[in-house]
């Protein structure tokens, strides 16, 4: 790290007496930069750099306290390194819009009026009363010429002409606690305002403007969340977005830049098709939460709600019920009923459940507890049952049933159904749900049926039956299939299907379909016979050819080699069959 | 010899210090600025320069410019049915200066000194110097542009010069720095950037702007995308050009046999340029604050750089600063110049003796660590930063970490570049990872030392101090750094390419441009501008050269009046 110096230590170093001046402190380290080699000794040189530096600020120190000593005017730079907290007055001395925030306070003094904003015959006589204060600055601007938006000003608004700044501070003050949210009458002026100021920025040179971004940034900050209808064009016209997360964000710009990424959030779940709409809604209503209020929501949205808004948005928490985000947040508990309430719907859950065990030939007798719903969650559709025959037609024939499934092979029958569950309960549609778990199946058939050296032929012929289906869609879809073994969008043919669902049952009843043990990755050698029918199919060279055989080449290759290659080894009769079909 | 080469994003030129001064050295067409633009004609020749930059009217899908903005990144563009990468391009056009060094001053440059924009980040540096080593140079060090204008700007006297702000927005990116000068030191205080803006950027506003009123029929819809990307690009170019100097401008492009032409006002394009225009703000606020100044502290403002010569920018710039820029340096020498100077600095050249100068890092750099927050929560990839934006260069600094689990066995450090508080946000630049003995969390501790040089390469070292044994490395050298081997088989590759004769190159350049002028007309003048090709071709056949020089006069004279009067 920068070693700290004394400044008594820091002239040492730079081999000069105490009372050494700015130009004898850069003669002295010019000459000491000189005669050392920075690249050889770094550190040297950071010591040098560190010297210099304390020795340049005490050096000023004491110029401007020997000018403050001696009574002479002091100049401006020397003055703000002597005093402490300078005036804001006198440091703004040169923006039109100096004036300090609150509408009550006195009039500024030393405030000048951007001479480009002011129109000159029909000013108000108090603010020409400011223009010829003797202690404004004279000529302290060149004027820009004046900003296009105070010509389509209507000439009457005198105020708010002249002075956009008092009269945005103004509307944005409130009296009252806490402060109600403008009307549209008062938003639109406001935001009149805030574009005439606006616009002056953008003509401002870079200090101006940085004063203007400033008094903005406080101002917007200090009337929130009245000023909430200003942030997001403030934001924009400063790009206060872009030092979002950055190591230098300014403490006042990160403030805003949460509200603004708050406001744009209740903005959007305000909107009816947001999915967390419907918490939001339930949990700005007042009090508590009655139960039969809470069957609509589901509180797995609620829960997502207010763990993302605690999370990013934590200001938004306010426009909240606390009242009823503390009775949601009670874990499933019932106290506010009576106990005897409480039995009573027990009960009934029971009696549901009997009912629905009964009236669909109790296919449910046999599950697994575990799979059970908790009872607090949203009742299942009643159709539930008839979705997850479907499913189950979809991956293993018309003719068998969940039933069926679970006498052959209980785990896969679990997996099968909480797999269905849980797609439908996050959202997706019965056909969706059923999607999933064909090519849940279908993996489990793929991985398990290669390693059985009786099932491997069927297998591979199915997956070249895919891989073909797939390539319809193009290379990349393809690369997407051999990597996730997921066919996606694509509908394979009649005959494909029945025969995947006819090995699909095979392995079922065979006890086949476990979970896949991860399989080491396997080679062989390729015989040049093979290579040359992949070359001759692909139209690929050799070195292409190879290297997407080592998956080593562009995803449109590696498709088509490995397309071929299987085409052409099951094809093939030769002694290292089994084993290259072992690969794929 | 040593020279110092501007390789920029629209031109390069290159320099040599030669007496005491720098001098720009003329590239075989007699100019001093070479276009960066590579073409591979059917032919198998490659040309390199104006030539190149003509072709991209007639062949673009063989021709590639802009590629600096390519630099350090896997994109490859397709020449001649090979995949070129934009180091590869940049050497080649680095190839061609050191030809021209050689024609110009007898001896071939072995050694160089090479501008990068000041926010080029450790890969794009990285990538330059392997374009250095690819043409054949051994790369002494990269300069800072805006660093190199403030060395040619600061040393036209002997004067001290307060602080003073090099702005300099070329062609593919913008760099803000900061200087002073005082006692023959050159210090660059601050600097900024960013880079992702430049000239590049205006055309495609204007490209954008235009498009839809020049073509309400939809003709460039059936061209193929890089052709009319092309068209579009050059007629912005062109209309820009004529902007700077008039408020009145046309955009035009030529399809085929029509002519689609579309007036554009100076006005339009400054509102369809204001967020580019905003944008050339941040970077100066930035460096202003880093180093603490006021505006109403700076002395002169700098212009540097092709796209400083717009009248949109230089009026945003006068308005940002209150006050109008110091146009004393050529915008388009500077760089080259003070690369130069730098060169004379590497040689230890007597006249520079007394002249020092002091560059920063302008970004910051650390590696990434999980932070425990007060309800016992881990947060992963919290960027720690180890050497601050805008320390001086060269510059040691160590940081210290130990680890989050009890009986961890090692440590991963992940070495970032950026200013994101979350390294996801920051630009990786390399990993090191330290066994550790086991103890409990937080018991073993490493220290991470950074140390970054004056070429702005990066070297990380890290030490366990509970066994004391250290790892290294130099960030350049890591990994990705393609081997000797890989480097000489790039330049094998690079030398199998064909080159027309350096004599003929004002032939091939000038054909080059008839053909250019060839696409831009339609009707009678087209049909003339043919006839003067076959007449030029002939001329080259009969290998005759007093023939060759005079109708190469003569053509340079037409094309010379069709081109004043053309609207492009």
């Amino acid at each position: 790290m920068t070693p700290y110096l004394s400044p008594s230590a820091a002239l040492r170093l730079l081999g000069l007496k105490a009372g050494a001046d700015t130009p004898a402190i850069r003669k002295a380290y010019a000459a000491k930069l000189k005669a050392l080699d920075v690249d050889a000794d770094p550190e040297a040189y950071a010591r040098l750099r560190a010297a210099r530096d304390i020795a340049l600020r005490s050096a000023k120190a004491a110029a401007a306290q020997a000018d403050a000593a001696g009574d002479a005017p002091a100049t401006a730079i020397e003055d703000d390194a002597q005093q402490p907290a300078p005036e804001p007055q006198e440091t703004c001395g040169a923006w039109a819009y100096a004036a300090p925030l609150l509408p009550h306070d006195p009039p500024a003094q030393g405030s000048a009026i951007l001479a480009g904003s002011l129109p000159p015959a029909d000013a108000a006589p108090e603010p020409q009363a400011e223009l010829t204060a003797p202690d404004a600055p004279p000529g302290a601007r060149e004027a820009t010429g004046g900003p296009p938006v105070l010509a389509s000003a209507a000439p009457t608004d005198v105020t708010l002409l002249q002075r956009p700044d008092r009269e945005l501070a103004r509307l944005l003050h409130s009296e009252e606690d806490p402060a109600p949210a403008m009307d549209d009458a008062e938003e639109a002026r406001a935001l009149r305002c805030l574009r005439m100021m606006l616009a002056d920025a953008a003509q401002a040179d870079l200090s101006l403007h940085g004063q203007i971004e400033d008094w903005l940034a406080d101002l917007l900050a200090g009337t929130w969340p009245r000023s909430a209808p200003l942030l997001e064009e403030t934001a924009a016209a400063f790009g206060w977005e872009s030092e979002r997360g950055q190591l230098g964000e300014r403490p006042s710009i990160a403030w805003l830049n949460t509200r603004l990424r708050g406001l744009r959030f209740q903005q959007k779940v305000e909107l009816p098709d947001h999915p967390l709409h419907k918490a939001w809604v339930e949990l700005q209503r007042a009090g508590w939460s009655k139960w039969y209020q809470r069957v609509g929501t589901s509180r797995k949205r609620i829960n997502e709600l207010l763990a993302g808004i605690r999370r990013h948005f934590p200001e938004l928490e306010g426009h909240l019920d606390q009242q009823r985000v503390s009775s949601w947040e009670q874990k499933p508990d019932y106290s506010i009923l009576t106990f005897p309430l409480r039995l009573l719907g027990v009960g009934l859950i029971l009696c549901a459940q009997y009912y629905f065990s009964w009236s669909h030939n109790g296919d449910r007798n046999t599950q697994n507890p575990l799979l059970e719903p908790p009872a607090y969650q949203a009742p299942i559709d009643p159709k539930y049952n008839e979705q997850l025959a479907m499913a189950v037609h979809a991956a293993f024939g018309p003719d068998k049933t969940i039933q069926w499934l679970r006498e052959k092979q209980i785990s896969v029958a679990s997996a099968f159904e909480a797999r269905f569950r849980s797609e439908l309960s996050n959202g997706a549609t019965p056909e969706k749900a059923t999607q999933s778990t064909t090519d849940f199946i279908r993996r489990r058939v793929f991985l398990n049926g290669r390693k059985d050296a009786q099932l491997l032929e069927q297998d591979l012929q199915l997956h070249l039956a895919r891989i073909d289906a797939v390539s319809r869609k193009g290379p990349e879809a393809c690369a997407g299939y051999l990597k996730s073994l997921d066919i996606g969008q694509v509908t394979l043919s009649d005959e494909v299907l029945r025969k995947e669902q006819a090995l699909a049952v095979r392995m079922a009843e065979t006890g086949k379909l476990d979970t896949p043990q991860p399989s080491k990755p396997t080679s062989a050698s390729v015989p040049g016979k093979l290579v040359g029918e992949v070359m001759e199919a692909t139209g690929l060279p050799q070195k292409t050819v190879a290297a997407a055989m080592s998956h080593k080449a562009g995803p449109a290759e590696e498709c088509a080699v490995t397309r071929a290659l299987l085409r052409a080894t099951l094809d093939w009769k030769g002694p290292e069959r089994g084993a290259i079909l072992q690969t794929f | 010899m040593i020279v110092g080469i501007d390789l920029g994003t629209t031109n390069s030129a290159v320099a040599v210090w030669q007496d005491g001064v720098p001098h720009l050295v003329p590239n075989a067409l007699g100019e001093l600025l070479t276009p960066s633009a590579i073409s591979m004609s059917r032919d198998g020749a490659t040309l390199v320069g104006a030539a190149a930059l003509d072709r991209m009217a007639t062949d673009p899908a063989n021709t590639a410019i802009s590629f600096k903005r390519n630099m350090g990144n896997d994109r490859e563009v397709l020449l001649a049915r090979k995949e070129w990468r934009a180091e590869d391009l940049s050497a080649l056009v680095l190839r061609s200066l050191c030809d021209d060094v050689e024609a110009h001053t007898g001896s071939r440059p072995t050694e160089a000194v090479i501008t990068v924009p000041a926010y080029f980040n450790d890969r794009q540096r990285k990538a330059t110097r392997r374009a250095g080593e690819l043409a054949g140079l051994e790369v002494r060090r990269l300069i800072n542009e805006p660093t190199a204008a403030a060395l040619a700007f600061g040393l036209q006297d002997q004067e001290d010069r307060e602080p003073f702000l090099v702005f300099d927005l070329g062609g593919g990116t913008f760099d803000v720095s900061i200087v002073e000068k005082f006692e023959g030191v050159v210090e660059v205080r601050a600097s900024a950037g960013d880079n992702r803006l430049g000239g590049d950027d205006f055309n495609e506003v204007l490209a954008a702007l235009m498009k839809p009123l020049v073509d309400p029929e939809g003709l460039l819809a059936k061209l193929d995308a890089p052709r009319r990307e092309a068209m579009l690009l050059r007629a912005a170019e062109a209309a820009r050009r004529q902007l700077s100097t008039a408020d009145n401008a046309t955009f035009a492009v030529t399809i085929d046999d029509r002519r689609l032409e579309a007036p554009v006002t100076a006005d339009a394009f400054e509102r369809a340029c204001e967020a580019l225009l905003r944008r050339l703000r941040e970077p100066v606020v930035r460096a202003l604050r880093d180093c603490a100044f006021e505006v109403s502290e700076l002395g002169d403002i700098v212009l540097v750089g092709g796209a400083t010569r717009m009248p949109v920018v230089r009026k945003a710039i006068t308005r940002m600063f209150g006050r109008f820029p110091n146009s004393t340096v050529h915008p388009d020498h500077a760089v080259a110049l003070g690369a130069a100077i730098q060169a004379g600095l590497a040689a230890r050249d007597a006249a520079l003796e007394e002249i020092r100068i002091s560059d920063v890092c302008p970004f910051t750099l650390g590696v990434d660590t999980i932070e425990r927050d007060q309800f016992g929560g881990y947060h992963h990839g919290v960027f720690s930063p180890i050497i601050d934006r805008n320390t001086p260069v060269p510059i040691s600094r160590m940081g210290n970490y130990r680890t989050v689990q009890d009986n961890q066995k090692e440590i991963l450090f992940n070495i970032y570049q950026g200013e994101a508080r979350e390294v996801s946000g920051n630009i990786l630049l390399g990993s090191i990872k330290v066994p550790v003995p086991p103890r409990p969390a937080g018991e073993a501790t490493a220290d991470v030392r950074f140390t970054y040089d004056s070429s702005g390469l990066l070297e990380v070292d890290v030490t366990v101090n509970q066994t004391g044994l250290t790892r290294n490395i130099v960030i350049v050298d890591e990994a990705d750094r393609p081997s000797e081997k890989e480097i000489a088989a790039r330049r094998a590759e690079l030398a199998k390419l064909k080159f027309h004769p350096r004599e003929e190159a004002e032939n091939v350049a000038l054909m080059a441009r008839a053909e250019r002028a060839y696409e831009d007309f339609i009707g009678d003048e087209r049909r003339i501008v043919g006839q003067w090709i076959t007449d030029f071709a002939g001329a080259l056949e009969s290998q005759d050269h007093r023939r060759i020089a005079e109708a190469r006069q003569v053509l340079t004279e037409r094309l010379d009046t069709i081109d004043a009067s053309a609207p492009l």
